[in-house]
């Protein structure tokens, strides 16, 4: 759901910076949608937004704008074999960061302690679910080239969770963690140049940020895994004060809750920098005053 | 008509309320006052309607100035036939569970 209220959150902001029509913020979302949607998705919400304008009550309008944002959000549009194949990736590498999660639960019985474990549980398959979710619209939103360059470009972020796993969150983890973004930047850049596109650039940053969240997960969980982390003499000390018995428990239990974080943080972060990055690029519109 | 269309009562509230049109064009607010429906059901239920052949979109070609054009949907052969059909099998269902309670 953090996720999903993530993407909401992108899209009023994309809304916003498009500027506010005042007619209400379920129709400024609608037209963002429209921007960003296939042309066969964007025909039918130009369809209710005429209908919107030629509405006179207020409340009415107001109702009627709201049911339609509900109708666009919660029905994916017509798929293709982009989609299919995102889908397909983001899906998989969801599938491993259950697996990955379960496999500690099992293998690390200290993880099991108490019962916050369960609802820490219930709260990262929510994560899980919130990003297949937003992954099945996504994947069916905007042009094949900018869902593809934005998903590739979330594959390096692998490469970065195992080096944040290494670091054991030090000065050169931050970095890493900057690193994961900058891939989803460039795509984002690299859609939005050739025509100015931003609704198009949004998308990439989107799946970019989607693709980078799973895949740094996975690959920072399977280094913990792996090695541990080297045990520093700052976390044998923490481990100390703990209170915690099992060493090797404790320390998994402690990447597995920056692994979450990262889960949460990552997509955030590469989608402002996606954003951020269109948005350099992408010339503003010129405006003329009315005569 | 390629996919079958699930019939529900809305589904046969909206085909009913464009059959009752007679072939002319009606646009998203008439339908929703005609079946009581509320936006968010009405419009994937036209897109899905529209997908499958039953009915047929257009934009209005002639708005009111100062307004956008409006969408406006009618129904096709094909959606007279499917309501016809479904219309047909529901009476002869009905008649047949009258004619058990005799």
């Amino acid at each position: 759901m953090i996720v999903a209220a993530a993407l909401l959150l992108v899209v009023v902001t994309v809304g916003i910076v498009r500027g506010r029509s005042g007619d209400g913020l379920a129709t400024d979302v609608l037209r963002t949608l429209q921007d960003l949607s296939s042309a066969a998705r964007q025909e039918w919400i130009t369809a209710m937004l005429a209908e919107y304008d030629a509405l006179d009550d207020p409340r009415t309008k107001r109702r009627f704008a709201r049911g339609c944002l509900r109708a666009v959000v919660l029905r994916a549009g017509p798929s293709d074999r982009t989609a299919v194949a995102i889908r397909g990736v983001i899906d998989l590498v969801a599938a491993g960061a259950v697996g990955l999660a379960i496999f500690g639960l099992v293998h690390y019985p200290g993880l099991r302690a108490g019962w916050a474990w369960s609802i820490e549980f219930a709260g990262f398959l929510a994560i899980i679910a919130a990003y297949l979710f937003a992954a099945a619209h996504l994947s069916r939103l905007g042009s094949p080239a900018a869902r593809r360059a934005g998903t590739l470009a979330g594959a390096p972020a692998a490469l970065c969770g195992w080096w944040i796993a290494q670091s054991n969150g030090g000065t050169i983890g931050f970095a890493a963690m900057l690193l994961v973004v900058l891939p989803c930047a460039i795509a984002a850049m690299i859609v939005a140049r050739p025509q100015a596109q931003a609704g198009q650039a949004a998308i990439a940053a989107l799946c970019g940020a989607l693709s980078a969240g799973l895949f740094v997960f996975v690959s920072y969980v399977a280094t913990t895994y792996a090695t541990l982390g080297p045990p520093t003499a700052q976390l044998l000390d923490e481990f100390t004060h703990s209170g915690a018995h099992d060493y090797r428990s404790w320390a998994v239990g402690d990447d597995l809750g920056g692994a979450v974080f990262l889960l949460l943080a990552v997509p955030v972060l590469a989608t402002a920098a996606g954003l951020v990055a269109a948005r350099l690029v992408t010339p503003r519109a010129q405006t003329f005053p009315a005569p | 008509m390629g996919r079958s269309v699930r019939v529900t009562s809305s589904t046969l509230r909206v085909m009913k309320s464009l059959a009752a049109s007679s072939g002319a064009w009606c646009h998203g607010y008439e339908l929703l006052t005609e079946t009581g429906l509320k936006s968010g059901s009405l419009y994937p239920m036209l897109m899905r309607l529209a997908e499958r052949g039953l009915l047929e979109a257009a934009w209005e070609c002639y708005p009111p100035a100062g307004r956008p054009p409006r969408h406006l949907y009618r129904l096709t052969s094909q959606g007279g036939q499917w309501l016809y059909d479904v219309q047909s099998a529901q009476a002869g269902r009905a008649g047949l569970q009258l004619r058990g309670a005799q």
